[in-house]
């Protein structure tokens, strides 16, 4: 199959340079809907699930190929092999913007810039490195996760069927979001939050922006000053967005930084 | 929106643990166990802001004493007109009861995929069976041993996996199964590719009152590697038991022939008549050959209990003497080129090996050729220790790669009714037995015929 099915990619907008948002963990491409249509006019810009989340492939999925972030880094890349696409700017939130390095790493001339919305290269604390959570912590979003798996596949899926006055596919889409299989979801859990990828941050080559939120209980401050710190050509922006979904609680502020680094001399008032 | 708790009911400070004026200083995230508030963060309120509500997802408040309090949490987003931002309502539903038994469940859950880890990647097959024969589960050890996948044989009927002969047996095990009577049965099964398979089959019925037989299940084991092995052992007992009863024979002629000897040495002193004279001492000869036979024979089934130092040279003349007048017979030329020192080794074990190589070869050489028993000094490649190199080359027809390659399986024979199989299979467990190894060239190329096999031992094993 090809990526662009298994990956469910959507493409949207026209300009010249491309655009590419990537999910975090928990949800989908439904996340950037707030964001997208302050960029489509001037960018083509590519959203698309990972396999596991949205209305990916989940026949796709392989236990071993996706043990590690490099699996879905490898997705991204051949996305944008199968589009014919490079210097491309990639917007990844949470776990995404670790995938998202790893991809721009490996296939530098495919990414040009990286935007790491709430980034942790580590969740689980280690001698003096910080990351905000312990081993058991995660073994208890593993237990959440086991005890919502009935009500969660409940909530993702009748809705879908239920809907029947709104027949339009549109519609049934709508409902979907932030669909996850249960069984996969642990796994991506998993992954996402016990990857240990800090030794990789020094060789992340492209130009580089982290958006830290106030108040982010899962990436904390302390956590983007590092990824900031290690990371050579990049800068911090703290917003004052809380939460750790700023895209969707303060869409405003993050379209106006996007413009802001994405192109420097112009954005900043005519967005506003 | 970002989880600020705004308004607290008394049953939900209750829950929580907390007072009116702590609970507005916090987020309803900071109310939750660690992994609950990640859950909250990643999945939850991103999937509440797109969609709009969200019911009967479980969390755990942590209380300030570090108790735990399970919950129930309906959620409801509420947008105020022309504003942006919006509020959460939470319903929150102590869940105490619930959690344990959720708990529970998940822990038999648990347990049930564990057997049915073990079911699925069982050797043997393990097959649920509907009342009326159809196939309802089929595990990996059932796909080895019929050859179906899964999706195939769901739905099959499971008389069709057993061969003609095993059939009517089938049908009383059915009626067994019924009074709900364990079956255990050995039977012949059939492959995907029609080929029949061994098989012992184990049958559990499973009744409900009032005693209706609702399904079984089976349990079956390819015999095959038994079956063979059994085969195998039979034959060796076969062998063994006419090897002691030719060694008793040759032990019972033994007697009569120094008799007969004895008898013709007087004879040959009286006999005056200058004709009868060859005639006499030709019978000695044929005797001769007669009581070495006899001896011969009786050596080659004695079991040696240890290992002594063999001369190769005479041990070769030995086999060779055996097989003398019937490769005299067949022209064949045998050579004895022993050249070695001794191999310490278990005589009667490297005799029955090599009359086994030297009658393949003579086998081999129905019109004639050459037959050489070769010994060297040579080295272990390994080991670099001392080492004897025995071959047993023939100018015979030689052998296609397909024989080779299963040349030392039991039972594979090219002879027909005359061949057991069995002789380079004991041969190669003899030769392992000396800690010796061998090896196998043979070439059917018109003109160079024939066949070497090489063997190596240690010439002086600890």
């Amino acid at each position: 199959m090809r990526a662009i099915q298994r990956n469910n990619v959507k493409v949207v907008g026209s300009g010249e340079q491309t655009l590419m948002f990537a999910h975090g963990y928990g949800c989908d491409q439904n996340m950037w809907r707030h964001i997208v249509p302050a960029f489509s006019d001037e960018y083509k810009v590519v959203l698309f699930d990972y396999v596991g989340s949205g209305l990916s492939d989940v026949s796709s999925f392989d236990r071993t190929r996706y043990s590690t972030l490099n699996g879905y880094a490898l997705d991204i890349l051949e996305i944008l092999s199968e589009l014919d696409l490079n210097n491309v700017h990639f917007v990844g939130h949470s776990v995404s913007s670790m995938i998202g390095a790893l991809a721009s790493i490996q296939e530098p001339k495919r990414i040009e810039t990286l935007t790491m919305i709430g980034p942790s290269p580590c969740y689980i604390n280690n001698a003096a490195y910080h990351g905000g959570f312990e081993r058991s912590d995660i073994e208890g979003l593993l237990e959440t996760l086991e005890s919502n798996h009935v009500a969660w596949s409940a909530t993702m899926a009748p809705l879908i069927m239920g809907n029947l006055e709104t027949p339009e596919l549109a519609a049934e889409l709508e409902e979907s979001f932030c669909r996850m299989d249960p069984f996969l979801a642990s796994h991506f859990a998993r992954v996402t939050f016990l990857s240990d990828n800090r030794a990789d941050l020094p060789h992340v080559t492209a130009r580089t922006l982290i958006l830290q939120c106030q108040k982010d209980v899962i990436a904390g401050l302390t956590v983007g000053e590092y990824v900031h710190q290690c990371v050579p050509n990049s800068q911090i922006v703290v917003m004052d967005a809380t939460g750790h979904c700023p895209h969707m609680s303060a869409p405003k502020e993050v379209i106006q930084e996007l413009h802001k680094f994405l192109n420097p001399r112009t954005a900043p008032t005519a967005h506003a | 929106m970002d989880g600020t708790v705004l308004y607290a009911n008394r049953a939900f400070l209750r829950q929580a643990g907390r007072d009116h004026h702590e609970i507005l200083t916090l987020r309803f995230q900071e109310l939750l166990s660690p992994g609950g508030a990640i859950f909250y963060e990643t999945q939850f309120a991103p999937s509440l802001l797109l969609r709009g509500s969200l019911e009967e997802i479980s969390f755990e408040l942590a209380r300030p004493g570090g108790e735990r309090t399970p919950i129930f949490v309906n959620a409801t987003l509420r947008r105020e007109e022309g504003d942006s931002s919006a509020h959460i309502l939470l319903a929150a539903f102590g869940a105490s009861q619930r959690r344990l038994y959720e708990s529970e469940l998940l822990r038999a859950r648990r347990d049930s995929e564990q057997i049915g880890e073990v079911v699925r990647r069982s050797s043997d097959a393990i097959i649920r069976l509907s009342s009326n024969d159809f196939v309802e589960s089929w595990n990996w050890g059932a796909q080895q041993i019929f050859g179906f996948p899964a999706d195939e044989a769901i739905g099959k009927p499971f008389r069709s996996l057993i061969s003609e002969q095993g059939r009517t047996h089938f049908d009383e095990a059915i009626e067994k199964l019924k009074r709900g009577v364990e079956v255990v049965t050995d039977t012949v099964g059939v492959r995907a590719n029609g080929e029949p398979v061994d098989v012992s089959v184990s049958m559990t019925p499973h009744l409900e009152a009032p005693g209706i037989l609702v399904g079984y299940s089976a349990i079956i084991r390819d015999l095959t590697a038994r079956k063979r092995a059994e085969k195998a052992l039979l034959q060796t007992e076969k062998l063994a038991s006419v090897g002691r009863l030719a060694s008793s024979i040759a032990h019972e002629i033994n007697n009569p022939l120094e008799a007969v000897t004895n008898l013709l040495y007087i004879l040959e002193t009286r006999v005056t008549d200058e004709a009868l004279k060859p005639l006499v001492s030709a019978a000695q000869e044929e005797l001769a050959r007669v009581s070495q036979i006899a001896t011969h024979t009786l050596r080659f089934h004695k079991q040696s209990s240890g290992r002594t130092e063999v001369d190769l040279r005479t041990l070769f003349d030995s086999v060779l003497g055996l097989y003398r007048a019937r490769l005299l017979n067949s022209g064949i030329t045998a050579i004895n080129a022993a050249a070695s020192g001794p191999l310490v080794c278990y005589e009667g074990e490297l005799r029955q090996i090599l009359v086994n190589l030297v009658a393949n070869a003579f086998d081999a050489m129905r019109s004639g050729g050459k037959l050489v028993l070769r010994s060297r000094d040579a080295i272990l490649p390994l080991s670099g220790r001392k080492a004897i190199r025995i071959t047993v080359a023939d100018t015979g027809s030689g052998m296609e790669s397909a024989v080779l390659q299963r040349l030392f399986e039991p039972f594979f024979s090219t002879k027909g009714i005359g061949g057991t199989g069995l002789g380079l299979w004991i041969t190669r467990d003899l030769v392992d037995k000396n800690l010796g190894s061998i090896r196998v060239r043979s070439s059917i190329h018109p003109g160079c015929t024939g066949t070497v096999i090489s063997m190596l031992f240690p010439s002086q094993p600890d």
